[in-house]
């Protein structure tokens, strides 16, 4: 293992690796700090970029920009009350109230530190982790993988504000996953004699689509959209003792990020809410109470959201299963370099996994000098005209999809979808769970197949001890508002 | 509340054409195959899903508490219908004539008022463009058909 880290950290000492590195941090940081933009977008807009990359190079841009995105937005949270990401909502609650009071270099600062410490701390446990985890998923067979990707639909949709869309968003991005040839026997599913179907969909210009051009969409569709910001603001950075009071918040949230982000399909956004509502039961300053400016309110959060991004990295590579969107693109991008994520990416690929989890714990250290040297910049950038910055989103988008097969049809679908994420975000429901469920349904099918092949019923998988576990877990998460409901009820009908 | 009673009105009708009417034309490639498993079950949990939002939307509809928030149908549909003629015209005009032009026009339908600062960005993005996608990453743009093809290839030498 450290022969295999002393490897990747030489790797990452050749200028295209730092560069790299440099660059994924600082479009991470603009992307993220941008509203409407974030790290999903980001990452997929990068993607045309990683193909004539080699592998590593490519990797480790989406994963830089990913885990600096998930910071970046804490900035437009603080600043100007919009969270530049939805990894960053709860950040607002502090961050903005501080900003009123003049402090909003300090929230800022403690934003980044805390998103570093974050980081790194997961990148730390990643890299054991992740190899344990490997240990582990020699016991993963068809039962079992079938239970994970179940769990990490069921993870997002049961702990979903809306059950029902959330639901019906899985379910169509599962469907669309089953378009085109069965890889377990060939037989073609809704096609419709059409050549462009027979391998099914490709889901970058679909994830492109949803969250890139709905979001221009969405912003276009805005009356109020054209307002450029105008405001200044006093750029006092946290001194030590500010630090120190925050550094119990940083370590449980970080804590709390690392877990949540480990369980596919929790992620980021998710951590971003439990990180804040931990500390809120946790902290007792009556001076400064959470909500009304405490930096511990930022610092909770930050920690929480930037430890799951990292996290998010475990189960993609000690397992193949993308835990959330931007590493379902990471997968992609994988896949684009006839790379597997699993098991056997460790002994075929060793190098290039070192050199990510190395990159990733740089990337973390590079958020401290990157964040701090780019808050005057950002705050500059949220002025450019909205009359600039979509269009060049649009046709940024559209290379994108274009250029994953230099087919037009992408282009189309990348439309379509455009049109559909706009009206599921309208509408309140799940790109985020769409995305997954086309990533996570070939997985779930093909395990699913080659259960039933072996075990001959449904009913044989509970003999299987990990997966009959998981599955239990998945159907618990799966029907939670369910049985919360039920709970609920019969708790009333006592009182 | 009438979008999801649309919605699900759709999301049934495709559920069930797909299920009734598509299900049984799919050709099995190997006897005891399970390959329409998931489909089916994906399918039938749709139309279930879809039940549920239309009765759900029409329960909250009549106790519907509208939230009102401005929005500009008139920007979203030129943009739109911008964005639909700029992908179809790409494989006439070609990509490097008609960018630079579907800029500006976006622009303007953003309400951006210098035109000057329009013109010389939606040049200066198609350039970086064309440097960062044709040169750099040899990717082929479309050239158009015709006469646009030989100015876009003239445009890009």
């Amino acid at each position: 293992m450290f022969q295999g880290l002393w490897a990747g950290f030489t790797l990452l000492s050749e200028p295209i690796y730092l560069f790299v590195l440099i660059a994924g941090s600082v479009i991470g940081i603009v992307f993220g700090a941008i509203p409407g933009l974030g790290p999903v977008i980001a990452a997929s807009l990068l993607v045309p970029f990683t193909y004539t990359m080699d592998p590593a190079a490519g990797i480790l841009l989406v994963a830089g920009v990913y885990v600096a995105a998930t910071f970046g937005g804490s900035q437009t949270a603080i600043l100007f009350n919009i969270p530049g990401a939805p990894e960053n909502t709860c950040t607002t609650i502090d961050g903005f109230p501080l900003t009123k009071q003049g402090k909003a270099a300090k929230a800022l600062g403690i934003a980044i530190i805390a998103s570093a410490i974050g980081g790194i701390f997961s990148s730390i446990i990643l890299v054991i982790g992740s190899t344990q985890l490997i240990k582990i998923s020699y016991l993963f067979g068809s039962v079992e993988y079938f239970a994970l990707s179940l769990l990490g639909i069921a993870i997002i949709t049961g702990l979903s504000d809306n059950y029902l869309k959330a639901l019906i968003s899985a379910a169509v991005g599962v469907l669309l996953s089953i378009v085109g040839m069965s890889s377990i026997d060939g037989t073609m599913r809704f096609t419709f004699g059409t050549d462009f179907l027979l391998n099914g969909f490709d889901f970058i210009p679909i994830m492109i689509g949803a969250y890139a051009v709905g979001e221009v969409f969405i912003q276009v569709h805005k009356k109020e959209m054209l307002k450029p910001s105008s405001e200044k603001f006093n750029m006092s950075l946290p001194n030590w003792k500010e630090i120190k009071s925050v550094r119990g918040t940083i370590a449980r949230s970080s804590l709390l990020g690392l877990i949540v982000g480990a369980l596919p399909g929790a992620g980021a956004v998710l951590a971003n809410y439990l990180g804040y509502s931990m500390e809120e039961s946790i902290y007792k300053n009556t001076d400064k109470p959470l909500g009304k400016g405490s930096l511990n309110g930022v610092a909770a959060p930050e920690a929480a959201n930037n430890s799951a991004a990292v996290a998010t990295f475990i189960p993609l590579l000690a397992l193949g299963i993308p835990g959330g969107a931007v590493t379902a693109i990471l997968l992609g991008v994988f896949e684009v370099h006839g790379l597997q994520p699993g098991p056997t990416l460790f002994i075929t690929s060793e190098t290039m996994v070192y050199t990510l989890f190395a990159g990733i714990f740089i990337i973390n250290l590079l958020l401290l000098i990157s964040g701090f040297l780019e808050i005057r910049v950002i705050t500059k950038l949220l002025k450019v005209p909205k009359g600039i910055l979509y269009p060049a989103i649009f046709i940024f988008a559209t290379l994108g999809a274009y250029s994953v097969n230099n087919s037009m049809f992408d282009v189309v679908v990348m439309l379509l979808f455009g049109l559909i994420g706009f009206y599921m975000k309208e509408n309140g429901y799940s790109v985020a769970i769409l995305v997954l469920g086309m990533v996570l349904g070939p997985i779930m099918e093909n395990n699913l197949l080659r259960a039933l092949i072996k075990y001959k019923s449904p009913i044989n998988f509970l003999n299987k001890p990990l997966g009959g576990v998981l599955l239990g877990i998945s159907i618990i998460f799966l029907l939670w508002p369910v049985i919360n409901k039920i709970i609920r009820t019969v708790r009333g009908n006592k009182i | 509340m009438l979008n999801d009673l649309i919605a699900s009105i759709i999301l049934f009708i495709g559920a069930f054409y797909l299920y009734f009417f598509r299900l049984d034309k799919i050709q099995i490639m190997s006897e005891g195959s399970n390959s329409l498993l998931l489909p089916k079950i994906i399918l039938i949990l749709m139309m279930g899903f879809s039940i549920i939002l239309a009765a759900k939307s029409i329960i909250k509809s009549v106790k519907a508490d509208k939230k009102t928030e401005k929005k500009d149908n008139q920007r979203l549909i030129l943009t739109v219908l911008l964005a639909i003629v700029y992908l179809y015209g790409i494989t006439i005009f070609g990509f490097y004539i008609l960018t630079p032009i579907f800029i500006f026009l976006l622009s303007l339908i953003l309400e951006y008022k210098n035109y000057k600062v329009s013109i010389i960005f939606s040049v200066t993005l198609t350039l970086i463009v064309y440097g960062l996608f044709t040169k750099l990453l040899y990717i082929p743009l479309p050239l158009g058909i015709g006469i646009f093809k030989n100015i876009n290839e003239i445009l890009i030498f």
